[in-house]
């Protein structure tokens, strides 16, 4: 045999003894960690199932409860105001000066600086004190202007007054709320409902109410721009109104707390891997729905604090009824914030030609292999790092999640959220690449929706210990305070509305 | 011949390698497997334990030798702290407190048996207990809630009767 075959042989054979070593090291993560993604508890109830929790925190760890800001060598878990004090950081009074710190880009194509907000939200607030003596302000928009942003960024920074987020008409104004702000499109159904004060965002000809622009402040790119913020981070961080948020859904209401968004965005932000972390070299795009639809608004507003807490150099506000391929706007961001269905929706309009086919086909085939490749993706001018898809009642199988993450090139986050939490309920794994065969089992629609988020846990509520599935209850920082014996129980279980099982894997698949 | 065989090797090599990576399909997993109870495997098969009530008399069964979990009671509640075998398992320095209610115990901080009431005696009202047996005890149950799983209450056979909590295994 000569030497020439002998070599070929040698190189052969080591080819094939390293294969199992060269496919672990491609591969994203380890097969046998989804395998068990949550740490399960000890204990539970008859007829309920064990808290379930992500395995980032696991049962005798605490759950994130904040932002864990650094002051000396202790650890706090921050405010509000803490983001707004660390989006701040940088910011310079002079308009133009190219410092780093975000732009905010809304849907109607404004965009300001964050010194520009700041000015901004501080005259919001200062006017809003002289409007109304009560500690409550009310708001019903689809919250896709710059209005309802900067307002909401007022109450929840500046002010000390209360937002009322209403996402239905209420049936009668609610108790020591005097002022209500609108959308325009909807102020004429709130004029009946003995509002003291009605204020428009938008102009309309109606001597009976007057729009935000007149008697607050007109959102004009050239205003003034101010880094002046009041706060000390270092003694005032137990400073703060402690419920500066509350849904009303059907007519009730649920107060969230600042712990409720610290714990949020910190579960959100910390438990990413470091290369996969938001910086300020991100650029974020958030898809909202032009619906006044609560979950939309929720994804949002956790999005903008994660966004202003990081520092990215760019958030983008759109409607997601403009989104309709991958256009410049898609192209522009690095972390992307939409709906599934949306989603779904800009990549299959989005026109590829026979070969990107095919180059679309062999990423999804390594893909769902867990060897992540970026050979599929779609247009050259993409590159996003991180995909969050807002899990909507129509949901996506798990094999087109594993088209759309080979067409766009990146990781997908599938998150649920709910009413009754800030932030997401379930998350699945950066890194999950597996495909569900068939995703139905007797007879029932099977969806993964993931783990907890790490502010919360999770346990099944069942008919009886026989039942094969449960309805899904949440406890946790994250979660808000709705009315005793109809939103949460004594140990403060909050019904998710949301019924499945929990799997060996530890994930929770939803049954329709 | 030897380079006609390492040809005829390698052809075979690259058309699997090949074969696979532009013709095969996506790789699935199989749902049912991930979601039906049957086919569970050994770790699963340890299901959490069910909180339920405890009578002292079924409490006295959970002393790690009877029964290999070991259970103690602490003002009305019972603790599964079979993850400290080493303290309260046979022959452990706290051994007395397995399978009993060692509220007046951790009081008292005794570990003697004379402070540790028989499971067919009445529970321990702690009615005489002063203030610093108090204090004593609420240091040890804020240990005990930090560090073991709680699995039920410790109620009377009088109380347990009518519980709707009862317990499934046989005392």
């Amino acid at each position: 045999m000569s030497l020439f075959v002998t070599l070929i042989l040698i190189a052969l054979v080591t080819f094939i003894i390293c294969l199992p070593y060269i496919k672990a090291n491609l591969a994203d993560i380890s097969p046998s960690f989804l395998e068990r993604q949550s740490s399960v508890g000890p204990t539970r109830k008859q007829g309920e199932s064990t808290a379930y929790r992500s395995v980032d925190v696991p049962h005798g760890l605490p759950l994130t409860g904040g932002l864990r800001i650094r002051i000396g060598y202790k650890l706090r878990d921050g405010c509000l105001k803490d983001i707004w004090s660390i989006a701040l950081k940088g910011t310079s009074d002079t308009p133009d000066s190219s410092t780093a710190s975000t732009l905010i880009q809304f849907d109607n194509g404004v965009q300001l600086s964050i010194g520009r907000i700041n000015h901004l939200i501080h005259i919001i607030s200062s006017k809003l004190e002289k409007l109304t003596q009560s500690d409550k302000i009310g708001i019903f928009s689809d919250y896709l202007s710059p209005q309802s942003v900067l307002l909401t960024l007022s109450c929840f920074f500046v002010s000390e007054k209360t937002l009322v987020n209403f996402n239905s008409l209420p049936k009668q104004p609610v108790e020591d709320l005097d002022l209500i702000i609108v959308d325009k499109a909807h102020y004429q159904k709130v004029l009946s409902l003995g509002f003291s004060k009605v204020i428009v965002i938008g102009d309309v000809e109606d001597p009976n109410v007057v729009s935000f622009d007149e008697s607050i402040v007109p959102i004009e790119t050239s205003i003034k721009s101010s880094s002046d913020y009041s706060y000390k981070p270092n003694e005032e961080y137990m400073d703060f109104n402690n419920q500066p948020y509350t849904e009303i859904n059907d007519f009730r209401e649920v107060h969230f707390f600042q712990r409720s968004f610290v714990s949020a965005i910190g579960a959100r932000l910390l438990s990413l891997p470091t290369d996969f972390s938001w910086s300020e070299s991100d650029s974020l795009l958030i898809g909202v729905s032009s619906m006044i639809d609560p979950c939309s608004k929720n994804a949002l507003i956790t999005n903008l604090l994660c966004g202003l807490l990081s520092r990215v150099s760019k958030i983008t506000i759109r409607s997601e009824d403009k989104l309709q391929s991958v256009d410049q706007y898609v192209s522009d961001a690095t972390i992307l914030a939409i709906s599934d269905q949306t989603l779904n929706r800009i990549v299959s309009s989005t026109s590829v030609s026979l070969f990107k086919k095919f180059e679309i086909n062999r990423a999804e085939y390594f893909n769902s292999l867990g060897f992540f490749t970026t050979i599929g993706k779609i247009s050259p001018g993409l590159h996003l790092k991180l995909v969050y898809s807002l899990q909507t009642n129509r949901l996506i199988t798990s094999r087109q999640y594993n088209t759309l993450r080979s067409s766009l090139g990146a990781r997908i986050i599938r998150e649920k959220y709910s009413h009754v939490v800030v932030g997401p309920v379930l998350k699945t794994n950066i890194f999950e690449h597996r495909v569900l065969s068939h995703e139905k089992f007797n007879g029932f629609s099977i969806s993964q929706l993931g783990v907890s988020s790490n502010a919360l846990e999770l346990k099944l509520k069942k008919k009886s210990d026989d039942d094969n599935t449960g309805e899904l209850y949440a406890r946790g920082y994250s979660v808000g305070k709705g009315e005793e014996g109809i939103d949460y129980d004594a140990e403060f279980w909050v019904d998710l509305g949301i019924r499945g099982k929990f799997a060996k894997d530890g994930c929770f698949y939803e049954y329709k | 011949m030897a380079d006609l065989i390492l040809i005829a090797v390698l052809v075979v090599v690259v058309t699997l390698i090949l074969k696979n990576v532009l013709f095969s399909s996506v790789s699935t997993v199989d749902v049912v497997k991930e979601i039906d109870e049957s086919g569970k495997t050994k770790e699963e098969e340890e299901e959490p334990t069910v909180i339920q009530d405890y009578t002292p008399r079924m409490l006295s069964n959970y002393n790690g030798f009877d029964l290999e979990k070991i259970y103690i009671g602490v003002r009305g509640k019972v603790y599964d702290v079979s993850s400290g075998r080493r303290f309260y398992g046979p022959s452990g320095p706290y051994s007395n407190f397995a399978g009993h209610d060692a509220s007046r115990g951790l009081a008292k901080n005794s570990f003697e048996l004379e402070v540790i009431r028989s499971w067919d005696e009445p529970i321990d009202d702690l009615s005489d207990l002063s203030e610093a047996d108090w204090t004593s005890l609420k240091n040890w149950e804020g240990m005990f809630q930090g560090k073991y799983p709680v699995v039920g209450r410790l109620v009377s056979e009088k109380e347990y009767k009518t519980s709707s909590n009862q317990a499934h295994v046989m005392d």
